[in-house]
C-alpha cells in the first residue's frame, strides 16, 4: 500500500483522540533525523476530516526544510489504529498519543 | 478520442506564452484594473496554439518535465489546455495540476492584492478552472486530482478549497524521483498520501531528470538546478546544485525548435554560474553554452536569460570582460538588439544583505552590496541588457533605515535602463516559518520605495516598449493597450498619492 519511495521512511503514528501535542512530531523528526533518517511518513489518525488534519501539521511542514515528509490520513477508528500499527510494526516507528479500546 | 489516462493542466495564466514576452507574465499576478477580465487576460495570457486534442504547442517547463517522466515510464499522459479538458473526460483517470502561484500568495501577486484590495487574476482564473463543469464532472467520475509545482505550499492555507475541489494529493518539491510511483499507485486505486514534501536529499540526480518531450513556453530550457548563494528567503537554494550537461541542453533546444519555437530562454538562478566553481563564473563554460545556443537558433533566433545576480555580472566583466564579449560576439545580432533578465536586488541595505543573503554579494563582501548593484546595472546598461529587478520590502528584522537605504539605491539606479518591481516579503525558503508582511506593517518609508520604483519603472518602460520590446505590426494593439494602461495607472497613482498610506492600511 505504501509508495516504493516510503520504504526507507521512519514512521510516526499520531493518534489524535483530542489532546495530542503536535510539537512532538517535530521532535521525533529531528531526533530520528540525527540518527540518519531523511524520510518520514506521518500517519495521522484523527476525527478531523481530511485535509483539515493538516492544519495542525502546517507549522511542522513550514519549519522543515531538510527532510522528506509523507503525510497520510486515517479516520480514527479502532480498526484503522490496528491496521496502521500492524503496518508499521516491523518498520522503524514511534507513536504519539493513545487510543482507548471500548 | 485520445485515451490519455493522465492529464496535466493548469489555468490560463500559466498555459500561455504571454505573446512570446515573458515579462508580460507579470500582468497575470495582478487584478484586472479598470478593464474587463477577458481583456486583461488577453494582454498577459493569450490562449496558446493547440492541436486537435487540445495539446498546447508550448507548455510550462515544469509540467513538461513531469509529462516526460510519465511518458518514459509508459503512461498515457499529456498536457492539455484548460479549454480542451472536456475532450478527455472519458479516458482521464488522473488530473495533475501545476502552478507557481495557485492562490496568489506568492510575490508579487500578494502585493498587488494588498495594494489594490482586489483578487489577482491568477487566483481568479485558477478558481474558475477548478469550479468549471469539466473539472467538477471529472471529480464526480472519480478522477484523482494531484497538485504540484512551486506554488504547492499554498494549498496548506486553502484547506477548504482543497476539500471542496476534491484534491487527493499535494506534492511539493522536485518530483522526478517520486511521481511515477505516485501515478502508478493512483491508477491502481491504492490509497495516496495527502501531502508529500520532497526534501533536498531526495532531489533527482542528473540522470533522473528527463529531457522534455514537447516544447516549453518561450523555449525555456533549464541549465542548472539549485543555487550556491544560500539566500535565506529563497526556496531554490535548498536544492542541491546540479549543472545540466550541454548534450541535454542541446536536446531540449532541438525539441523546441522542431515545434517552431524560435528562441531559447536559458533558465538558472544565475545564468553566469553555469558550471562555476563556487560563485566565480566559468567564462569558458558560459561562452561554450552560448555558442551552442546561437548555433542552434541561428541569427534569427533570440537568446534569453531568466536570472542573473549583480555580483556575478560585475565579477564576470571586471575579471574577464565576459559580459561585453558575450553580448558583442554571440548575443547581439541584427535581429536581437537586447536581452532581458530578472535580477534580484532585494535590498539597498548592507546590514540586511549581510543578514538575509550573505552569499549574494560574494565574491565581494556583503557590505559592498549597493555598490555592486550600481556597478552591475551600469555594465548591463552599456551592454543592452535590461534587468527587471526585484526589491523585497518587509523582510523580518528590517528597520526603517534599511528601507531608506533601499530608496537611496533606487535613486542611484535611475540612470540605468531597467524595471524595478517591489515585492512584499512572503515566507519561503529557510524563512518559510516567519510571518508575512502585512498591511498594518506598511510605513512611510515603504511607500517612498513603492513610489520610487513606480516612477523609475514607468520612465524606463516607455523607452523599452518603444525602442526594444514590442516590435512589428502584430504587436501594435498590445503596445497601445500597455501604453494606455501605464497612463491610467500613472493618473491613479498621482490622484491617490496623498492618501496612499491610509489606503494601504484600510
Amino acid at each position: 500500500m505504501t509508495l516504493n519511495f516510503e520504504k526507507k521512511s521512519f514512521h510516526i503514528v499520531v493518534i489524535d483522540s483530542g489532546r495530542v501535542d503536535y510539537g512532538l512530531v517535530l521532535e521525533k523528526i529531528v531526533k530520528n533525523g540525527m540518527m540518519g533518517y531523511s524520510r518520514f511518513t506521518i500517519h495521522v489518525l484523527s476525527n478531523h476530516e481530511t485535509p483539515f488534519h493538516l492544519e495542525k501539521l502546517r507549522s511542522i511542514i513550514q519549519n522543515n526544510i531538510a527532510y522528506t515528509l509523507i503525510i497520510r490520513y486515517h479516520k480514527l477508528t479502532e480498526n484503522n489504529v490496528k491496521e496502521v500499527l500492524t503496518e508499521v510494526k516491523n518498520k522503524p516507528h514511534e507513536i504519539i498519543g493513545n487510543f482507548k479500546v471500548k | 478520442m485520445s485515451g490519455y489516462e493522465v492529464v496535466l493542466t493548469s489555468d490560463r495564466t500559466m498555459m500561455t506564452n504571454h505573446h512570446g514576452k515573458e515579462f508580460l507574465g507579470f500582468l497575470t499576478t495582478g487584478p484586472a484594473l479598470n478593464m474587463p477580465e477577458e481583456l486583461w487576460l488577453w494582454l498577459g495570457a493569450p490562449k496558446p496554439k493547440v492541436d486537435r486534442e487540445g495539446k498546447p504547442v508550448e507548455a510550462p517547463y515544469g509540467m513538461r518535465k513531469v509529462e516526460a517522466k510519465l511518458l518514459e515510464a509508459g503512461f498515457k499522459a499529456a498536457i492539455i489546455d484548460p479549454d480542451h479538458l472536456h475532450k478527455h473526460l472519458d479516458s482521464m483517470k488522473i488530473l495533475m495540476l501545476g502552478h507557481h502561484d495557485y492562490f496568489a500568495y506568492g510575490p508579487p501577486s500578494s502585493e498587488w492584492w494588498m495594494i489594490t484590495g482586489k483578487e489577482p487574476i491568477n487566483r481568479v482564473s485558477f478558481r474558475k478552472l477548478m469550479e468549471s463543469p469539466t473539472v467538477r464532472k471529472a471529480k464526480e467520475k472519480g478522477v484523482k486530482i494531484i497538485a504540484g509545482g512551486p506554488g504547492a505550499w499554498q494549498w496548506l492555507w486553502e484547506l477548504e478549497c482543497w476539500r471542496k475541489w476534491g484534491v487527493d494529493l499535494v506534492i511539493e518539491g522536485e518530483v522526478e524521483r517520486v511521481i511515477v510511483d505516485v501515478v502508478g499507485k493512483a491508477l491502481n486505486n491504492e490509497p495516496l498520501p495527502d501531502y508529500i514534501y520532497v526534501g533536498p536529499r531526495d532531489s533527482p540526480t542528473l540522470e533522473e531528470i528527463p529531457v522534455i518531450k514537447g516544447a516549453s513556453i518561450n523555449g525555456l530550457v533549464e541549465i542548472m538546478r539549485g543555487c550556491p548563494r544560500g539566500c535565506r528567503f529563497c526556496p531554490v537554494t535548498l536544492r542541491s546544485l546540479r549543472f545540466i550537461p550541454l548534450e541535454k541542453i542541446r536536446e531540449e533546444i532541438l525539441v523546441n525548435l522542431r515545434a517552431g519555437i524560435k528562441g531559447v530562454l536559458l533558465h538558472s538562478e544565475d545564468v553566469f554560474l553555469y558550471c562555476a566553481e563556487g560563485v566565480r563564473p566559468n567564462p569558458k563554460a558560459i561562452m561554450k553554452l552560448h555558442k551552442l545556443v546561437r548555433e542552434l537558433v541561428g541569427e534569427e533566433g533570440a537568446i534569453g536569460w531568466s536570472h542573473l545576480t549583480p555580483s556575478t555580472v560585475r565579477y564576470a566583466e571586471e575579471k574577464y570582460g565576459l559580459v561585453t564579449k558575450l553580448m558583442d560576439e554571440i548575443i547581439l545580432t541584427d535581429k536581437q538588439r537586447f536581452i532581458g533578465v530578472q535580477v534580484g536586488v532585494e535590498t539597498g541595505s548592507p546590514r540586511l544583505a549581510k543578514l538575509i543573503m550573505p552569499g549574494k554579494a560574494s565574491p565581494y563582501p556583503p557590505e559592498k552590496w549597493p555598490e555592486i548593484v550600481v556597478e552591475a546595472f551600469k555594465i548591463m546598461h552599456e551592454n543592452n541588457i535590461i534587468p527587471a529587478a526585484t526589491i523585497i520590502l518587509g523582510i523580518p528584522s528590517e528597520k526603517s533605515e534599511d528601507v531608506v537605504k533601499t530608496a537611496e539605491l533606487i535613486d542611484e539606479l535611475k540612470y540605468y535602463r531597467s524595471l524595478i518591481v517591489p515585492m512584499f516579503f512572503v515566507p519561503m525558503g529557510a524563512m518559510k516559518n516567519l510571518d508575512w508582511f502585512r498591511r498594518k506593517n506598511v510605513r512611510q518609508e515603504h511607500i517612498d520605495v513603492l513610489l520610487k520604483t513606480f516612477y523609475h519603472t514607468l520612465r524606463w518602460a516607455e523607452e523599452i516598449i518603444d525602442k526594444y520590446y514590442l516590435h512589428g505590426a502584430k504587436m501594435v494593439p498590445l503596445k497601445i493597450m500597455l501604453k494606455f494602461f501605464m497612463k491610467y495607472v500613472k493618473y491613479r497613482v498621482e490622484k491617490f498619492k496623498p492618501q496612499i498610506e491610509e489606503l494601504l492600511r484600510q
